[in-house]
């Protein structure tokens, strides 16, 4: 199990949907919303252990979860 | 000192001309024009969720707890009322609480113009930034696809009536200005979403287009004949800015 699949992991365990996979839009379908993006940011900041800067926070980075893991996966500790 | 430009004669008639070929326009888009009070109901900007979003920005219309007092002591912190109204800081949310409740069987336009208030901490300056300012608005109600294929002409309607007043502009993505970081969630929504295009004149924005997915059709209640919460969105037309770009 590498620190990818574990992040990998805990953001479909944060998620938590039974329909949502890693690469499920997550925006488009409403699954986060304002209150939920900032959980998630600090799902991911949990895993990297950095803050992640407003201007990473951008669709091409947190278009789906393997967009999250394939940004922020190399800093995952 | 006023809050804002006092037009009259030559100048008058320029702002006036603006604001009516933007109805002509909306008019023609098939938009209802509908007319609005300039104060607001607290409860309105809450269900907006306004105050969370925009706290800075909200002025309220206050009266005096007791009267009687002196002069000097009338409008100080201990005898100021909790408003129940407020100045508008946008038309369109009187058209989501006039929508409010409301089944649309079929989708809708309307365009209303008003004046607006905002809470400016930095120097004013006409023509950029006022206390009091009016706006035009274009509200679209429906489904996510008509609202999307609408979008377009508007767009280009934008571009045409700057063409027509000798106003060269170009389209941005922009961010509200959330108070942040209470509204930190929301401002990244917005960013992540690209859910708002302002065309802007040396660096102003003159116009802005605003797509609010399903947030007032829930927080108003306003659904489709299925009972879904309808879609919605603006364009916005800073009329004292769209004059003074006239002139720059």
């Amino acid at each position: 199990m590498t620190n990818r699949d574990e992040f990998r992991r805990a953001l479909l365990g944060f998620v938590n949907h039974p329909r949502v996979t890693a690469d499920t839009p997550l925006f488009e379908t409403g699954l986060i919303d304002s209150l939920a993006i900032l959980n998630l940011i600090a799902v991911v900041e949990q895993a990297t252990g950095r803050p992640v800067p407003a201007r990473m926070v951008v669709m091409k980075h947190f278009r789906t979860i393997d967009s999250i893991v394939d940004t922020f996966g190399k800093e995952a500790v | 000192m006023t809050s804002a430009p006092i037009r009259q004669q030559s100048e008058l008639s320029d702002f006036e001309a603006v604001d009516a070929r933007i109805r002509d326009l909306a008019l023609r888009e098939g938009a209802e024009e509908i007319a609005y009070p300039v104060l607001i109901a607290g409860e309105v900007l809450r269900a907006a969720e306004y105050d969370r979003a925009f706290p800075h920005l909200l002025m309220a219309g206050v009266s005096a707890c007791k009267p009687d007092v002196e002069p000097k002591h009338l409008f100080t912190a201990g005898n100021l009322s909790v408003p129940a109204w407020f100045l508008s800081p946008a038309v369109c949310y009187h058209t989501y609480a006039q929508f409010a409740g409301r089944v649309l069987t079929d989708s809708c336009t309307v365009t209303a113009r008003g004046k607006c208030f905002r809470n400016e901490d930095r120097k004013l300056c006409f023509g950029r930034r006022q206390l009091e300012f009016e706006m035009r608005e274009i509200v679209l109600l429906g489904g996510q696809e008509w609202i999307e294929e609408r979008i377009p002409s508007f767009q280009r309607l934008v571009e045409s009536l700057a063409r027509e007043c000798d106003i060269s502009g170009t389209w941005e993505t922009a961010e509200d200005p959330f108070f942040l970081p209470r509204a930190q969630g929301k401002a990244l929504m917005q960013r992540l979403l690209k859910t708002k295009r302002e065309f802007c004149v040396n660096a102003l924005a003159i116009a802005s287009i605003n797509r609010h997915g399903t947030f007032f059709g829930e927080r108003f209640h306003i659904s489709d004949a299925g009972g879904t919460p309808i879609h919605t969105a603006c364009i916005a037309f800073g009329l004292d800015r769209w004059a003074a770009a006239r002139n720059l």
